[in-house]
């Protein structure tokens, strides 16, 4: 017997259905799959032109106020005195362990106004996170239920440019703009989540589908689902939440230690993150590339030569761009250098792998000249 | 949804395909399940030699997004397998009768193989399926 779910349906939910995508429930929502070409073609399309994402469902506030750069600098381990207007950083909300509560987009569209971006599937435990840490004289704003239209490849300026009332070429990866596209009033960021050139637009959900089709219009762009996004992020060496990072993991384990800054010392976690800063951890997240046919998935276990298990796969596909398996995962420290040899048990068979930079993009884009 | 099932061809409940030819059986996976898997990028194939119990795992056939294992529901020896799908895989999903084949099996049981479905049958039971 099922029950009927209660899935939420983003602003171009309609869209997606209309198009015969194959839908399929994730954190909370109804979201495609995939649409009607594989998801191998997809991936492909946006490497080689540029890809549409409907990323509507991610999590999205607006924290205001006197103080608000305390409480982010209490909540990340990042520092946000000195942070440029409209510029966008990546980060992660991290807790009294210096686990990861979640990680996010942050862009200052104030002098004391911050849009945060979170996952779908965090959106509520962020959201109480937030909530209690907020005075009073800081505000919340949810604007969720915004759209949040995601253009990705190496097309994507080409393809936005024409249809916005701001030169996007002048718009450096990393920051945004409020701008509109047609008439559509929105907030555009250089920022995305597969390793391409790209940008995300945030605007009113009623409009979505004006800025959507707008865009597929323009015929160099298709829509994209979950599973390429999976694969070219996978690619990219950037990691999912509740795969490749958890309330238990910390940024220095997760090889993320590059969003630390010396000028905070605030943050939750401070004694164990630093003190993995110094010392080193006893884990570290790693790209993993299969040296032979196969395809290692989530779970997987790693070994050492000599045949001890070293660590676990957290995320694993198969590379459309590099026709390999390749994945993320956590081995000890010592066997975490680029290129040190292991094997990765699949099905019982070990197959042999190496460890390889997070990101696989130098790879690929190496490919694509030649 | 029409999906192509040859007469000729016998059917289990796990959508796989058999030809049966004397105590030889070739053994692959039907229209409706490379549809539902997707593109294959990779396929595990048995070893030639292995003994097979009804029911055990022959094969893993792997998609972009996930693993999904063949099950053959006789029991016998691996005699042939595909050697062609290392390198192309996806000719199970444009040619899952023929030269999407997975692999050919000595069956040691033929009363086994009065279990399986014919066409109609197996038709029957996706449209089953579907309601």
């Amino acid at each position: 017997m099922s029950f009927p779910s209660k899935l939420q349906h983003t602003p171009l939910h309609q869209w997606h259905t209309n198009a015969q995508a194959k839908m399929v429930p994730f954190a909370g929502f109804d979201m495609p799959l995939h649409y009607t070409t594989s998801i191998q073609e997809e991936h492909l399309w946006t490497r080689n032109h540029a890809g549409l994402f409907d990323v509507s469902h991610m999590g999205k506030f607006t924290l205001q106020g006197p103080h608000v750069l305390n409480i982010l600098e209490q909540l990340t381990p990042t520092a946000w005195q000195d942070f440029p207007m409209f510029g966008c950083r990546y980060s992660v909300l991290t807790n009294h362990d210096g686990g990861i509560i979640d990680d996010l987009i942050v862009t200052r569209t104030g002098a004391d106004i911050f849009n945060l971006v979170v996952n779908a599937a965090n959106q509520k435990s962020v959201y109480h996170h937030l909530w209690d840490h907020l005075d009073d004289m800081t505000t919340m704003q949810d604007f969720s239920e915004d759209a949040l239209i995601a253009l990705q490849g190496p097309l994507a300026e080409s393809i936005l440019n024409p249809l916005c009332n701001h030169d996007l070429s002048t718009l450096k990866p990393m920051n945004a703009i409020r701008a509109n596209v047609g008439e559509v009033p929105s907030l555009i960021s250089r920022t995305g989540y597969t390793g391409e050139d790209g940008f995300e637009i945030n605007c009113d959900a009623v409009a979505a589908a004006t800025v959507w089709e707008k865009l597929i219009e323009s015929g160099n762009t298709k829509p994209i689902g979950l599973a390429a996004r999976d694969t070219l992020r996978l690619e990219a060496g950037m990691p999912l939440y509740g795969q490749d990072l958890d309330t238990s993991t910390s940024p220095v384990e997760a090889s993320l230690g590059w969003i630390l800054r010396q000028e905070n010392q605030n943050f939750y976690g401070h004694s164990r993150i630093c003190q993995e800063m110094v010392n080193t951890p006893k884990i570290k997240r790693v790209g993993i590339q299969l040296l032979e046919q196969g395809i290692a998935r989530a779970g997987a276990e790693i070994f050492n030569e000599t045949g001890t298990k070293v660590g676990y796969l957290t995320s694993g596909s198969f590379s459309p761009s590099l026709q390999v398996g390749i994945g993320q995962g956590y081995v000890e420290t010592e066997h975490a250098q680029i290129g040190q040899k292991l094997t990765i048990d699949v099905r019982g068979k070990k197959i042999p792998a190496r460890v390889h930079k997070l990101s696989f993009m130098s790879s690929i884009k190496e490919q694509q000249k030649g | 949804m029409n999906h192509d099932l040859p007469e000729h061809l016998h059917y289990t409940r796990d959508h796989e395909w058999l030809e049966i030819d004397g105590d030889e059986v070739t053994l692959g996976v039907t229209d409706y399940a490379q549809e539902a898997l997707g593109e294959l990028v990779f396929v595990e194939l048995p070893e030639v030699g292995s003994e097979l119990d009804a029911g055990d795992s022959c094969a893993v056939v792997e998609s972009v997004k996930a693993a999904s294992e063949v099950f053959s529901p006789i029991s016998g020896q691996v005699i042939h397998v595909n050697t062609d799908l290392a390198a192309k895989p996806e000719a199970i999903n444009t040619n899952p009768y023929d030269d999407g084949w997975i692999c050919k099996i000595q069956a040691s049981d033929p009363a086994e193989l009065k279990d399986l479905m014919t066409a109609e049958d197996y038709q029957n039971y996706l449209t089953g399926m579907a309601d």
